[in-house]
């Protein structure tokens, strides 16, 4: 039995965040590295934990493991040769942040867009909401424990991958959306599948209901867990779901209103508790309002181009100004900010992600809870890491 | 033009400029200058007034970095741009997240990407970044740079001062003509192409006059 190394009783206080959380922790406590790598982080975050007992004094996202600086990526190609990214900051919502980007760049430029590809874009960032929200619902109750759930919604949210690979091509980064209407047109057989679609989900949320929703071990592990107080989300800029499940009825659709979002009628589900079980319901009654949605708008769809003439090119450049423009996301919202220089790269493009703030008041929001209720608070922030960490 | 939206919480603010913006055109009602000091109590008055903070972005331009903070309204939408410029030298800003705790993380994001530095932060430790990193990746070259007034436009400007008119002179004749009065210690020495740097580091510094135009 030799003496230890020196480098190695180093490793073993742990890194830079570790050894500054442990260097302010108390005697009798444990701190604990949840993640990277840890089942119920969804992708790689890391929360360092100091615990007494199961409760959490003190929590510390450590973030960055998915960084990948899209926003000096964009200063470095043109407008047109960066939309491939948007499919890849969040990749359960890629449509909203298409439209996000897109939206920015139509108002730098002042480019108009069809009716038709307003419709079309409508349509295919409500499909993608849901097949969001559905992959949530599967992940969150398997946090929670519950094994079966994510088969069903795997199995819906497979129809909508199959609708959504018609017009884009992709299942998952779709990169659809072009400055002034969208790539392709949809089709038949895609407005045909919508319309099957649409009565067969309906069908399908009595069932989630029944199987999942009114389970008690679900409203035990969820009612009064997790408290987000209205007040606490307006100081760390929540949004989506999360302030709505803390009662406040924002939604970009309709306070920033953007397209032809003012057409449907459908409501903005709230709920005033402001627990886990307030933003899960938020969620599901989400779904059914986007059903909504698609229902009028695949009844309305007006004929016409989909993408207006002499839309921008690789190599175009729009005039110098700068361009904030916003959207809801399925975890919230989401903002760009562009600067232009009139060359054809953005002169700085600042992404603003919902999950980056919604994430934000975790260190707040745990202390003091139990280490299996953070699972549960975690969860019902709707992480999309690549999200947060763009 | 957004510029019905309540703006009280703007009254008796120290402003280098208040601008009212077109929101069809650059997605903001309102955007205001502000001398880096002022920012802390601009920030107080927004959180009274019950907004919440969007994001932090930072534009490199060649008369420093542009901290520009986005703000919007839960009831009253209508997004808010709150305006620093701060000199690549120097590059320092009051920390705002003992007011807005989600500006703690957007603060220490800018920290990593540009190298600010926010004073009064709890924990400016790098966020997104290795914590060794020594680089700030959104950091322009010098020769990459362009004039604020290239790139952003002023708006509707109804709030002015000689340090503003300085950074904006050769972009907006109209609005430099009508201020020709009150600003004419700045017109005169926005000339030539370099001089709007010096300009914004001496009446920038020392007085921040804000002369009412309407």
């Amino acid at each position: 039995m030799g003496t230890l190394d020196p480098g190695f009783t180093e490793m073993l206080s742990g890194d830079f965040y570790t050894r500054r959380l442990a260097s302010e922790a108390g005697e009798s406590t444990l701190v604990l590295n949840m993640g990277p790598q840890h089942p119920s982080t969804h992708g790689v975050l890391r929360v360092i934990i100091e615990l007494d007992g199961e409760y959490i004094l003190r929590a510390e996202p450590v973030l960055g493991y998915l960084h990948r600086m899209h926003e000096k990526m964009a200063e470095d190609r043109t407008y047109i040769q960066y939309l491939p990214n948007m499919g890849r900051v969040d990749y359960l919502h890629a449509m909203a942040w298409n439209w996000a980007y897109v939206g920015a760049v139509e108002r730098l430029a002042g480019i108009e867009v069809p009716e038709r590809a307003e419709y079309i874009r409508v349509i295919v960032t409500e499909l993608n909401r849901i097949s969001s929200h559905l992959v949530w619902w599967g992940a969150y109750l398997l946090d929670l424990g519950a094994f079966t759930p994510i088969l069903y919604a795997f199995e819906d949210r497979e129809i909508i991958l199959d609708l959504l690979q018609i017009p884009t091509g992709s299942r998952l980064t779709y990169s659809y959306f072009r400055p002034g209407g969208v790539a392709y047109d949809i089709n038949e057989e895609f407005l045909a599948g919508l319309k099957t679609f649409i009565p067969y989900m309906r069908g399908r949320l009595p069932m989630y209901r029944d199987l999942v929703t009114d389970n008690i071990i679900l409203k035990g592990r969820l009612e009064k867990v997790g408290v987000i107080p209205l007040e606490m989300c307006r100081r760390y800029g929540a949004t989506g779901p999360v302030v709505r499940g803390s009662g406040k009825r924002y939604d970009v659709r309709i306070a920033e209103p953007y397209s032809v979002y003012g057409r449907f009628s459908f409501d903005i589900p709230t709920h005033s508790d402001g627990d886990c079980m307030g933003r899960y319901l938020v969620r599901m009654a989400e779904i059914e309002q986007s059903l909504a949605i698609l229902e009028q708008a695949a009844e309305s769809i007006p004929p016409g181009p989909h993408l207006v003439k002499g839309a921008p090119k690789v190599r175009w450049k729009p005039p110098a100004g700068e361009a904030y423009f916003a959207v809801e996301g399925a975890r919230g919202k989401i903002g760009v900010h562009l600067v232009s220089d009139g060359t054809n790269t953005p002169y700085r493009c600042k992404l603003r992600a919902p999950g980056f703030s919604n994430m934000s008041l975790f260190a707040e929001l745990s202390r003091g809870v139990l280490l299996a209720d953070a699972v549960a608070i975690l969860g019902s922030l709707d992480l999309v890491i690549p999200e947060m960490d763009r | 033009m957004g510029s019905s939206v309540n703006a009280s919480w703007l009254h008796g603010l120290d402003v280098v400029a208040s601008a009212a913006m077109s929101r069809e055109k650059t997605g903001l009602v309102r955007a205001v200058f502000l001398e880096p000091e002022a920012l802390p109590e601009a920030a107080a008055r927004l959180d009274e007034a019950g907004y919440f903070l969007e994001d932090l972005s930072v534009v490199d331009t060649s008369e420093g970095f542009l901290v520009v903070y986005h703000f919007d309204h839960f009831e009253t939408p209508g997004r808010v741009a709150l305006r620093v410029l701060v000199p690549h030298e120097r590059p320092v800003v009051p920390s705002i997240s003992g007011v807005f705790s989600g500006a703690d993380w957007h603060e220490r994001e800018c920290r990593d990407f540009f190298g600010i530095t926010f004073t009064g932060h709890p924990n400016l430790i790098p966020l997104l970044l290795p914590e060794d990193s020594d680089i700030h990746p959104l950091v322009k070259e010098e020769s990459a740079r362009k004039r604020l007034a290239e790139l952003i436009p002023p708006g509707d400007v109804e709030k002015s001062s000689a340090a503003f008119e300085a950074l904006f002179a050769p972009l907006a004749p109209p609005e430099a003509e009508a201020e020709a009065k009150e600003g004419g210690e700045g017109a005169p020495g926005s000339r030539p192409e370099c001089a709007p740097r010096e300009a914004k580091a001496d009446p920038g510094g020392e007085k921040p006059s804000p002369e009412s135009a309407s």
